[in-house]
């Protein structure tokens, strides 16, 4: 199957309050556990944070795996979404 | 043992004192022992954080229990399989990629030299050994202005030293070698702080284009001396009337200056009675032109 032709299910992760590096910890458990459909396409992973340094410590972990990461400031959050590599 | 003592060690045996200090002595060295490997996970799992980029952990952040419970190590280890997986899928592209450039350096027809910011070769395609380096010297990491230009300093028309002073590509730079002409273009090769680590200079040899060109204008130029020195009237004419050429015996016969060739048409030069029929005559001379292709 085409792999552009699927939307992926966005699944997403609040993890506000937490600081580094528990929320790089949590990201990371959630990429180990959806890998097969992340790279797949199947999934979209988005953590909420209102932790600076995991806006540079997550992406540059999910980017090492292989991953195309975007990171979007919401209004007192950052939502850092982790998707399919391209 | 004096007989006081070995009394009091028969009652605190009988009584259980002795097995409660042996269990304490027990649990306080288990404990000890527990501490110590919390320590060092807490110590390993710091350790690769600290690989994957981030803080270590805080007591009163993630204590032991929770330590245990959540598995940082375990988790670190599965993304450290992605980042392998990732690293072997990228190495594979690269080297693909690597083979598919050297295919191509190999296959071209002209010669690709790769110097780095301080000018010492790195690499080159065979056509340019055949160009420059038919000895078979080994010219990696030398200078290139020494090994191909044989002189110590870059000349001044030196296209690497163009591209790192203007940090773009440039095309058809001129350049002449022991009697041999070249076409060289440079293209920059920068680092993500855009500083340039590498020039690659293509040289396509033009000495056959260069000497039929020359042969061609010698060829025009004695076609043009031919013409202005005849005797007979010559002009060229475009289909729309403007005049190309017309030769000296033409401006003489008609009364006409170089400067004024350009502002007539050949409607100018013909008489209104002969108008209709030159101009019939030279409508089928284009048509016949352009039947025969």
């Amino acid at each position: 199957m085409d792999s552009e032709l699927i939307t992926p299910q966005v699944m997403e992760f609040d993890i506000r309050g937490q600081i580094c590096p528990a929320t790089l910890l949590i990201a990371l458990k959630e990429l180990n556990r959806s890998k097969e459909q992340l790279h797949k396409g199947e999934v979209q992973l988005v953590f909420k944070t209102d932790n600076r340094d995991a806006t540079i410590t997550i992406p540059d972990a999910a980017e090492n795996m292989g991953y195309a990461v975007s990171v979007q400031r919401v209004d007192d959050y950052y939502a850092i979404v982790v998707e399919q590599g391209h | 043992m004096k007989l006081g003592d070995r009394l009091r060690g028969v009652v605190d045996n009988l009584s259980g004192a002795g097995e409660t200090q042996r269990l304490v002595a027990e649990n306080e060295l288990l404990r000890e022992r527990e501490r110590q490997l919390h320590d060092y996970m807490r110590s390993k799992v710091n350790q690769l954080l600290r690989v994957m980029g981030t803080l270590p952990l805080r007591a009163e952040e993630l204590d032991d229990k929770a330590m245990r419970e959540l598995d940082p190590i375990g988790i670190i280890a599965d993304s450290f399989t992605q980042v392998l997986d990732h690293l072997n899928t990228t190495n594979e592209k690269m080297k693909l990629a690597n083979d598919e450039i050297q295919t191509i350096l190999t296959a071209a027809n002209v010669g690709i030299l790769v110097v780095d910011a301080a000018m010492k070769i790195q690499a080159f395609n065979p056509k340019l050994r055949e160009m420059f380096f038919r000895t078979g010297t080994d010219v990696l990491g030398s200078t290139c202005n020494q090994v191909l230009c044989s002189q110590d300093v870059p000349p001044e028309d030196c296209t690497f030293a163009k591209v790192m002073a203007s940090k773009i590509g440039l095309q058809r730079q001129e350049w002449a070698l022991q009697g041999r002409h070249y076409d060289v273009a440079g293209a920059p090769i920068k680092n993500r702080f855009g500083e340039i680590t590498h020039v690659v200079l293509v040289y396509n040899e033009v000495t056959e284009r260069k000497q039929m060109m020359e042969s061609l204008r010698e060829s025009e130029e004695m076609f043009r001396i031919l013409l202005e020195n005849s005797r007979d009237m010559v002009q060229g004419v475009t289909p729309d009337g403007t005049f190309l050429y017309v030769n000296r015996a033409w401006r003489q016969a008609l009364g006409y200056g170089e400067d004024d060739i350009d502002r007539l048409t050949i409607h100018d030069i013909i008489h209104p009675d002969c108008r209709e029929h030159c101009l019939g005559f030279f409508q089928n001379l284009m048509a016949t032109a352009e039947r025969e292709g």
